[in-house]
């Protein structure tokens, strides 16, 4: 469908590059957050490529297919059991290591449940794609492949994939032997455990969900920027750079090549991963897509391409904004809240929670001389998605102050503002500008910047930092506003140790290296935690993620402990009787622990002074 | 039916007070509604202390419902504890620590009350100062049980770190004379220790309990005991009558052992696990009384408690737990008028006495001997009415009912509510609504380490009868009362309540484990 502007002077207009339609396009929706049955979800999209003909999206899966035909091809044979959630990507894997193994696709495009191959070294695979889709008789399967696992040389191997929770179901619902037993007994403990295999048992397990999900959608957007389909858009109008024609599709798939977008959206996701909110391939792919395509207006809140000559001519591009389509602000919040990709990145708030800085910015910042080179700099460059017609108008209806719509309207499109300044704001100016605080987790970016980093590549994070967890930490041991941080107070109430306010300190430790008690960061297993040393011999770690993170940061801060999450109150109430009980454990072990032969006690009270300093007023007694 | 159930014969008619004998019948003498649970802990520590002094501890070795036992009083300590306004005020009335000590020693002379001689002056050579020996008795102030309420200052207890914290409840005349009124150490303590007693894990228990509460060298029990006057009277033996709970043995018993054991051999620190056996101390007296109601008032004993985990609107779960409380309320009222109807009305006594000629007469005979009451003792002056069999019974009626509401029917809301199994929180009526310290002590009682979800949930239906989940909710299911979708979401919000407790691992959308944080493994 052409535009007519006659009024124009434009040459490509008069010479006539119209919009095209491309039909990757359609199929991109595809993989966006239409409403379908999730359970087809592999399957749909076959049947989809088989009827278009279009190439679907292939991407590097990591190793994980190697391993999988590795451990099946060896001469020691281990069998492979896939687990993760709805999405992972665990059928498709199937799928790839049946091919791998000699299996023929057109056996595998069949409908039985349980698929037999020979394979390499002589020994028979049973296949079994889809664990909930096995029926009553079919659990005798369940049974071999225990005996399987239990025994030194297999006759069988096997290659399942099920959800976690249907795994632990189903063993449940297998007939009991010996075998059955022992092997239920073990996958529970490698799911609970994050275990993927135990000396004895032939078995390799494989937790999709415990993958990277920043690094997987690096991958993902890489792949889907290169596809072959986008050449299918040369010649349409919409490549022009005149944003009064300028595709929003077109627009969106050059913005993923910004580099302070994909780094920005690699952080949520992996900080996402840290509160072990993991992300499957599937709600990566449907966020990919939501990114593209998404518009609230069109079907579906996903854009075709016959949707934008319209939408552009009526000057509303600004509504395709791919920094709103990445928290799904195109879908109603219904759909918004029953995606599990939009769920996850609803959590940093982004878009509802700002700062005075970054407000003033957005509204006075076409007017304020003190204001007008930022908004200049951050806003103003972008006229499609940024200082829009729509934007600058709306902004001076809501300055204006006289029409209570017109104030509501801008209301109503500043959380796309701030979501995008999220996106767009260098790296220079994070500090300066408080990128953070557009999200629920001012402490975030230090998180990443200087503590997960650091660990990973085994630097030491700053002492500062080191500090403040441990004031944050003594707060809530002792419910009061202290703000020691040389030393971690462990206290109780004389007959609680978890009441809300503990006063009377049974013992402190040390956070520099003091005969062999520290507190210090350390690396549990690949996560961060902090370790709390009592002695050379016994620590006691406490694993860190972004909410703990944050929240420990912000008591230290000043904020009543019981006001940003109770579920890490709590946690950090349970911690603290661990380090006591193990506090006490080691004194009865060391001989310490005689009260019978106390000739006098001291009891230490803590309290404040004017100051807010820690005073100890001990109080002696003679027995 | 409680008549298939072996109950052991009442004591002698001369050592009972009581007017009359049916709530004791059916349920011992005595559970008591305003002893709350942690009142009837105390009490339990009370007669532990003293058995065990006698190396009896879980033992009845003279027999089934003999037990007599020594308490302490230690009104010097309380003195000074709970009878002493005046004592922070010396510090800033008075410049230097030998004129504070003689204001004070002379206020308490006049003050105190129930000890002979009022002399506190040993205290001062046990202190270096006056200031450190104030922080300790606001210390123990901010850790006592019923500290701040108005009860009568005999009615306070220190926390009891360990055995010179334990005393008995007193009453004291104003001539100082103590006693015990059984106002607050009703006997509750004594019935729940005589449950344990019969619960077969006896052993077990004093060891698990023996380093807790009856060491005499802990810090906390001799910083306690500074306080206390050493020439004091030690222990008093008591000349009491017994305590009697009527069932030699039942399943419910090895029940609460087991839950304190678990919750013992967890080793938290200090005495942190007292709130959770207190609050299981509930949990299972509740079930108890509704049990026993049960007995006798349906033909096969069940007992119902749907629990409603808060949710922020009205749900049909919210009706259902109010219904079950309210039925279960109900309970006891009916079961003692069946009590009189079985154990009265449907004899062949009763039916000969009516018939024979003196028909009043011998039916008074009949009463007085099923249930003691005072009314009709010997020549019945005591009893008011008409006097025909059939009056006698309805008036009978009456005052067995009037007596059970005056005490023994609260017990169910009294203790539900002490516990948090029952609360009026987001709405007018009384229901099933468990707070979070009692899912704690559920989980810390019943998952040693991990166990899964819906497992839990069948656990908690088959062990206490609670109903969360749809799977043990097929009663109420099946008359359309509620629905499925109801149940499961309130099990969802279980475990999400849980989940923010630290108590719920959760694998994925289908599977979830409940966690016991200070289990085996962790």
């Amino acid at each position: 469908m052409a535009v007519d502007h006659s009024d124009s002077g434009q040459d490509e207009l008069k010479a006539g590059p119209r919009y095209i339609v491309n039909p990757w396009v359609s199929f991109l929706r595809e993989y966006g957050p239409i409403p379908q049955n999730n359970n087809m979800y592999d399957e749909s999209i076959q049947r989809v490529t088989r009827r278009t003909k279009v190439q679907p999206l292939q991407f590097d899966t990591g190793d994980i297919l190697d391993r999988i035909v590795a451990d099946l091809n060896a001469d020691h044979p281990r069998s492979v059991l896939l687990t993760g959630t709805a999405g992972d990507g665990k059928t498709y894997l199937c799928r790839e290591a049946w091919c791998a193994l000699g299996g023929k696709r057109a056996e595998w495009d069949t409908d039985a449940k349980v698929k037999r191959l020979r394979i390499h070294n002589r020994k028979k695979l049973i296949v079994i794609k889809d664990l909930s889709e096995l029926g009553g008789s079919d659990y005798k399967y369940l049974e071999r492949m225990a005996d399987s696992i239990v025994s030194e040389d297999p006759e069988e191997l096997f290659l399942v994939a099920a959800n976690d929770g249907q795994l632990v179901e189903a063993w449940g619902r297998t007939k009991t032997s010996e075998a059955v037993t022992r092997v239920r007994q073990l996958i529970e403990e490698l799911l609970v455990g994050d275990l993927s295999e135990k000396a004895g048992y032939g078995l390799r397990l494989h937790n999709l969900s415990r993958t990277d999900s920043s690094e997987l959608m690096a991958k993902i957007l890489v792949t889907v920027q290169e596809h072959v389909g986008w050449r299918g858009c040369e010649g349409c109008l919409g490549q022009t750079n005149d944003v009064r024609y300028r595709c929003p599709i077109w627009e969106n798939l050059s913005r993923l090549r910004d580099s302070v977008f994909t780094d920005r959206l690699g952080k949520l996701l992996r900080l996402s991963d840290q509160d072990g909110y993991h992300l499957p391939i599937r709600q990566l792919l449907i966020l990919s897509s939501n990114l593209i395509l998404g518009a609230p207006s069109a079907k579906n809140g996903l854009l075709q391409c016959r949707d934008v000559p319209q939408l552009v001519d009526e000057k509303r591009t600004g509504e395709a904004s791919i920094y709103r389509n990445a928290f799904g602000g195109n879908l109603s919040p219904d759909r918004r809240a029953n995606t599990e990709v939009f769920a996850v990145l609803g959590r940093f708030g982004i878009g509802d929670e700002t700062s005075n800085q970054i407000d003033n910015m957005l509204i006075f910042g076409s007017d304020d001389p003190k204001l007008i080179s930022t908004f200049d700099q951050l806003v103003r460059t972008d006229l499609l998605y940024g200082a829009s017609s729509q934007f600058l108008a709306h902004q001076a209806g809501y300055l204006d102050g006289t029409d209570r719509s017109e104030i509501e309207e801008f209301l109503d499109i500043l959380p796309s503002a701030r979501q995008r300044l999220f996106f767009t704001i260098p790296p220079t100016d994070v500090k300066r500008l408080g990128l953070w605080e557009l999200t629920a987790f001012h402490f975030a970016g230090e998180y990443l910047d200087e503590v997960l980093v650091p660990l990973r590549t085994g630097e030491r994070p700053s002492r500062l930092i080191l500090d403040r967890l441990v004031r944050g930490m003594n707060r809530v041991f002792t419910g009061i506003l202290v703000s020691a941080s040389r030393e971690l107070v462990l206290t109780s109430s004389s007959s609680y140790s978890q009441s809300r306010i503990s006063r009377i300190q049974e013992h402190s430790i040390s956070v520099d290296p003091n005969r062999g008690e520290k507190v210090a960061f350390e690396l549990l297993k690949e996560r961060p935690c902090l370790a709390v040393h009592l002695d050379r011999d016994h620590k006691v770690p406490l694993l860190l993620n972004l909410v703990k993170y944050e929240f420990l940061s912000r008591v230290a801060d000043g904020a009543l402990p019981i006001s940003f999450s109770r579920e890490c109150y709590e946690e950090l109430l349970s911690f603290k009787t661990k380090l006591l009980q193990k506090w006490q454990s080691l004194r009865r072990t060391y001989g310490e622990e005689d009260p019978a032969s106390e000739r006098e006690v001291t009891i230490r009270v803590m309290q404040l002074d004017q100051k807010g300093m820690l005073v100890q007023n001990p109080i002696s007694v003679k027995l | 039916m409680s008549t298939e159930l072996q109950r052991l014969p009442r004591p002698a008619s001369e050592s009972i007070d009581s007017s009359l004998w049916v709530d004791e019948a059916i349920w011992g003498h005595r559970l008591y509604d305003e002893q709350v649970p942690w009142l009837t802990f105390l009490e339990f520590l009370t007669v532990l202390r003293g058995e065990w002094r006698n190396d009896r501890a879980f033992k009845e070795p003279n027999g089934p419902n003999h037990l007599q036992y020594p308490t302490q009083h230690f009104l010097y300590l309380r003195n000074v504890l709970f009878n002493n306004p005046t004592l922070s005020r010396m510090l800033v009335l008075h410049p230097d620590d030998d004129t504070r000590w003689s204001n004070w020693i002379s206020d308490m002379s006049k003050r105190a009350s129930g000890v002979d001689p009022k002399d506190f002056g040993y205290l001062k050579s046990r202190f270096s100062s006056m200031e450190d020996f104030v922080a300790l008795v606001e210390l123990l102030r901010s850790t006592a049980i019923e500290g701040s309420s108005n009860k009568r200052w005999t009615s306070k207890f220190v926390f009891p770190y360990g055995p010179h914290c334990l005393y008995e409840d007193l009453r004291l005349e104003r001539d100082g004379r103590a006693s015990n009124d059984r106002r607050f150490f009703a006997r509750t303590g004594e019935i729940l220790y005589l449950m344990l007693c019969r619960s077969g894990l006896g052993e077990e228990l004093i060891q698990e309990l023996r380093p807790l509460v009856l060491d005499e060298n802990t810090r906390w029990n001799r910083l306690v005991h500074l306080l206390e006057r050493s020439t004091s009277e030690g222990e008093v033996q008591n000349r009491q009558r017994s305590a009697y709970l009527p069932y030699p043995q039942l399943p419910a018993f090895k029940k609460l052992a087991e839950d304190w054991l678990a919750l013992l051999r967890l080793r938290m620190p200090g005495y942190d696990v007292f709130p959770h056996l207190v609050d299981m101390v509930g949990v299972h007296l509740v079930l108890y009384f509704l049990q026993r109601a049960s007995e006798w008032v349906h033909k096969k004993p069940k007992l119902t408690l749907v629990l409603e985990i808060l949710a922020p609107k009205r749900t049909t779960i919210r009706d259902l737990a109010a219904e079950t409380y309210l039925e279960n309320n109900l309970l006891s009222r009916q079961a003692i008028q069946k009590f009189i109807d079985r154990e009265i009305v449907q004899t062949d006594d009763w039916r000969l006495a009516k018939g024979s000629s003196d028909s009043f007469g011998n039916a008074a005979k009949v009463v007085y001997e099923r249930v003691l009451w005072k009314a009709v003792e010997g020549d019945q002056r005591g009893y008011v009415g008409q006097q025909t069999p059939n009056a006698l019974i309805e008036n009978l009626r009456e005052a067995v009912a009037k007596r059970h509401r005056q005490h023994l029917a609260n017990i169910h809301s009294q203790y539900s509510r002490a516990i948090g199994l029952a609360s009026k929180r987001g709405t007018r009526t009384l229901r099933y609504a468990p707070t979070d310290l009692l899912l704690k002590t559920l989980v810390f009682a019943t998952v040693p380490n991990r166990m899964e979800f819906q497992t839990f949930l069948e656990l908690l239906h088959e062990r206490y009868c609670f109903v969360v989940g749809h799977r043990q909710a097929r009663q109420f299911i099946g008359t359309g009362a509620s629905d499925q979708r109801a149940f499961e979401e309130n099990a969802k919000r279980l475990e999400l309540r849980l989940s923010s407790l630290g108590m719920l691992k959760r694998l994925s959308d289908a599977c979830a484990y409940v966690q016991n944080p200070l289990g085996a493994s962790q």
